[in-house]
């Protein structure tokens, strides 16, 4: 249960220092293992789930922004235009660092991103 | 191009999306992780019937695409009792919050998960109680800060998963908004139950209860989940603790227990084979 | 049958004949008020029952829960009277014709969820056995003290129908005929009844089935892909979907509009929605509302009395009319809604209106609204306590 991370001593520390939100300690010292998830991959290690087309549903962001910084292979990025809610929608950087994991899909609360099979669109 | 939908789009009431959720919103996450599962498990959607009480999620009931219920405050389990005991071939889904199921309806939880009655529970923990503007619930966090602990919360908070399992659930299970595979397989688990089910889904609330205890910004938010949570399957349930420091995740119940339906199926049966030994029980449909 | 069925004592049945059916118990019978409902509810198509044991509407709940399992219907007992409503509107809304049963307190619980049903409009009784009240009060005695609770009860601007047994044989008849107003409206229907008449054991006759009229609720006539849960036909009320056959509708406690969407925001939708909910009842009043007149073509005073006080001022006007009085009852049989029309024809004829009641004075104000204040005259009795037939007419004369 108790496995020898430096996360453990962070924890330790916190239960010490109340005072301010015990979270906002938290995110100061974010554990290595997150730090990990955006650690690019060159060319030939990448492995495709599916070839897919990343398509967005513009006007439906609300500028949360949980597909860029959740995606792991860092395909996204803010697009510096504003929707039809004054909102930031996300853009494709590089498509050809996707892997078509689906996390983006899964993760937005607004139904407005999703994959499709290349070449499946009518 | 402007052909091909959200693969999702026939499970959600046309017209009603976007959602009036705010940005952020771990409900989302929730609805679009609720139609996933049922997608996935090609369930057949004429048999649900989504029934949701007062709240922010409370509003998800107006967005699939289902046979669908919007009651009084924390009563959504007592409605969906008295739909599965008349029609057990349907599968009521209740989906609801913290303060719904456990503040005012806690005592229908209760008593529903003690029946076991095959009905499932898919319950958004934010805190607080989002819709009415960020005050304190059943499930607030010791000394946070809500419009109404401007002080910080002195009231312990319920253990929901703990709860559930002792009033009796057949399954419990709880996730955050950002496990979001982890969380479709347990909707799909309990959907597929028998029996009562619960599935607690710790979710951010950026506009009320982020925003007073220092996750306003939804990316903080998803972090936070993400940074405090540690999957503990199957531990006893008074140790899957909720705290802004640890959330323990994972599934904890998965047992099996005589459902209520069957159990007034076959009472019913024994009552009408008596009455047909004594003669009594002609020209009545069953 | 001897003894198969407590406080529901078979007498000799005198059309002759076995009972062929065991959801209506054609007969003659020595029944209990209570158990005369519950049968009346059986007969009317009743299988679900949610409710909880409340003095003196216990009766009606043990009843249900040993002959619903007969008859392949539901028995519940939920948690509290807050629950039980919800689980009839749930019941409802599923398909099946559903009430609970129970007395002041558990009444004042049912009321949110009341409103919830007249809002979408789910067809359901509520049975009423009126006890003393307010609050826990003297939960075995009678009391009329409720009457006004049914219409006003619950927040907001709806309307209901209120129902009002005098006897044994009226707790099944009226029963019958609640849940054919309810599936007619789509609305609450309330029997309200009190101790006496509830624990009054008389003659029940239990008719064959094909004498019950029963009315269904309206079926949708069209295809789920047109359907609109709300849209209201010329009578104002819509076609009832059900829960399980591919209409997919969304129904909710919020104002909403046709597709039965909220509609939070708009003060026009607010009120085409409570002005159809009301007026459905409203523009129907005279159809419902129901009254028994007796000896009132030439009275004087009439007497205006509902419930078992109705028996005891049917005895004052016999007995006053053998004396030579003018006098005449009007019974109501519907409390609500009220039958304004009938109150102020009669109104117009006599001198006097006397309205005994087992409460502090509440029908006397409808009564009052339409005959005027200085014609009516209250006759309230607190406690567990029957008017008398001499008290009644005393007061009549003076």
């Amino acid at each position: 249960m108790n496995v020898n991370l430096p996360q453990q001593t962070v924890r330790t520390e916190l239960a010490a220092s109340l005072g301010g939100s015990p979270t906002s300690d938290i995110m100061k010292k974010m554990s290595p293992a997150s730090k990990l998830a955006k650690r690019p991959l060159s060319a030939p290690q990448m492995l495709k789930l599916r070839d897919v087309d990343i398509l967005v549903v513009e006007d439906r962001c609300k500028g949360c922004s949980f597909c860029v910084e959740f995606c792991p292979r860092d395909v996204l990025e803010q697009d510096p235009r504003l929707n039809i809610r004054g909102a930031h929608p996300p853009r494709v950087k590089d498509s050809s660092l996707c892997v078509g994991c689906g996390v983006c899909e899964e993760i937005c609360p607004d139904f407005a991103i999703f994959l499709i099979e290349k070449g499946a669109r009518t | 191009m402007s052909a091909v939908q959200h693969p999702l789009e026939h499970y959600t009431r046309s017209g009603m999306i976007p959602h009036i959720w705010c940005n952020g919103c771990g409900d989302g996450v929730i609805l679009g992780e609720f139609l996933r599962a049922l997608d996935e498990l090609k369930y057949d959607i004429n048999r649900l019937v989504v029934v949701s009480g007062i709240g922010c999620i409370g509003r998800i009931s107006g967005y699939t695409n289902t046979d669908s219920f919007h009651t009084t405050h924390g009563r959504a389990l007592a409605f969906a009792v008295g739909v599965k005991a008349v029609r057990p071939e349907l599968k009521p889904v209740v989906i609801s919050g913290d303060g719904d199921l456990f503040a005012i309806g806690g005592n229908h939880f209760i008593h529903a998960a003690r029946r076991n009655i095959d009905v499932t529970v898919i319950c958004s923990n934010n805190f607080n109680y989002g819709m009415t503007g960020g005050q304190s619930g059943p499930t607030t966090p010791i000394d946070a800060y809500t419009t109404t602990t401007r002080y910080g919360n002195i009231e312990h908070p319920f253990n929901l998963a703990h709860l559930a399992a002792a009033s009796g659930a057949v399954y419990v299970a709880r996730w955050t908004s950002i496990h979001v595979k982890r969380m479709r397989e347990s909707i799909k688990k309990a959907i597929n139950k028998k029996g009562f089910s619960f599935v607690e889904v710790i979710t951010t609330c950026p506009e009320e209860y982020g925003r007073r205890n220092k996750l306003a910004d939804p990316i903080e938010g998803m972090k936070w989940l993400r940074e405090v949570s540690v999957v503990r399957s199957f531990i006893d349930p008074i140790e899957a603790v909720v705290q802004p420091d640890k959330i323990v995740v994972g599934e904890f119940v998965d047992t099996e227990k005589p459902e209520y339906s069957d159990l007034l199926l076959e009472s019913t049966r024994k009552v009408q084979a008596n009455l047909e030994k004594e003669g009594k029980l002609t020209n009545v449909a069953l | 049958m001897r003894g198969d069925l407590p406080r529901l004592r078979h007498l000799p049945n005198r059309e002759g004949g076995e009972n062929l059916r065991r959801d209506v118990l054609t007969g003659t019978y020595f029944s209990l008020g209570d158990v005369a409902c519950a049968e009346g509810a059986l007969a009317a198509g009743c299988r679900f029952f949610a409710g909880y044991p409340i003095t003196p509407a216990t009766e009606i709940a043990e009843h249900m829960s040993r002959r619903l399992p007969e008859v392949g219907g539901v028995y519940l007992q939920m948690e509290d009277e807050l629950a039980s409503m919800a689980a009839v509107i749930g019941a409802s809304y599923a398909g099946v014709k559903s009430m609970t049963a129970t007395s002041g307190p558990g009444f004042s619980l049912m009321q949110e969820n009341i409103g919830l049903a007249a809002m979408t409009e789910t067809p359901c009784v509520v049975v009423d056995v009126m006890r003393a009240g307010p609050s826990t009060g003297q939960p075995t005695k009678t009391s009329q003290q409720d009457v006004m609770q049914a219409k006003w009860g619950s927040h907001g601007d709806y309307e209901v129908i209120a129902l009002s047994p005098s006897s044994v044989q009226e707790m099944f008849d009226l029963t019958v005929e609640a849940f054919n107003l309810s599936e007619v409206y789509r609305c609450p229907v309330f029997v309200m009844t009190d101790e006496i008449v509830g624990h009054l054991m008389e003659r029940l006759a239990i008719p064959k089935p094909e004498e019950n009229r029963l009315v269904d609720r309206k079926k949708p006539t069209i295809p789920p892909s047109q359907y609109l849960p709300f849209r209201a036909d010329e009578d104002l009320v819509p076609e009832m979907a059900i829960f399980g056959e591919g209409y997919r509708f969304y129904a909710t406690g919020l104002t909403h509009d046709e597709t039965g969407h909220p509609q939070t925001d708009s003060p026009e939708e607010h009120a085409r929605l409570v002005q159809r909910l009301c007026d459905k009842i409203r523009k129907n009043a005279n159809r419902i509302a129901k009254v028994e007149g007796v000896f009132l073509d030439d009275a004087d005073v009439c007497i205006v009395g509902y419930g078992s006080v109705a028996r005891s001022a049917l005895s004052a006007v016999v007995e006053g009319r053998e004396k030579g009085i003018k006098i005449g009852l009007l019974r109501l049989v519907t409390l609500w809604p009220f039958p304004d029309q009938v109150v102020e024809e009669v109104a117009a004829q006599v001198d006097k209106i006397l309205v005994p009641e087992m409460n502090y004075g509440q029908m006397v104000r409808e009564v009052e609204r339409c005959a005027g204040r200085r014609k009516v005259e209250s006759l309230p009795k607190l406690g567990d306590a029957l008017h008398t037939p001499q008290e009644i007419l005393a007061h009549a004369l003076s």
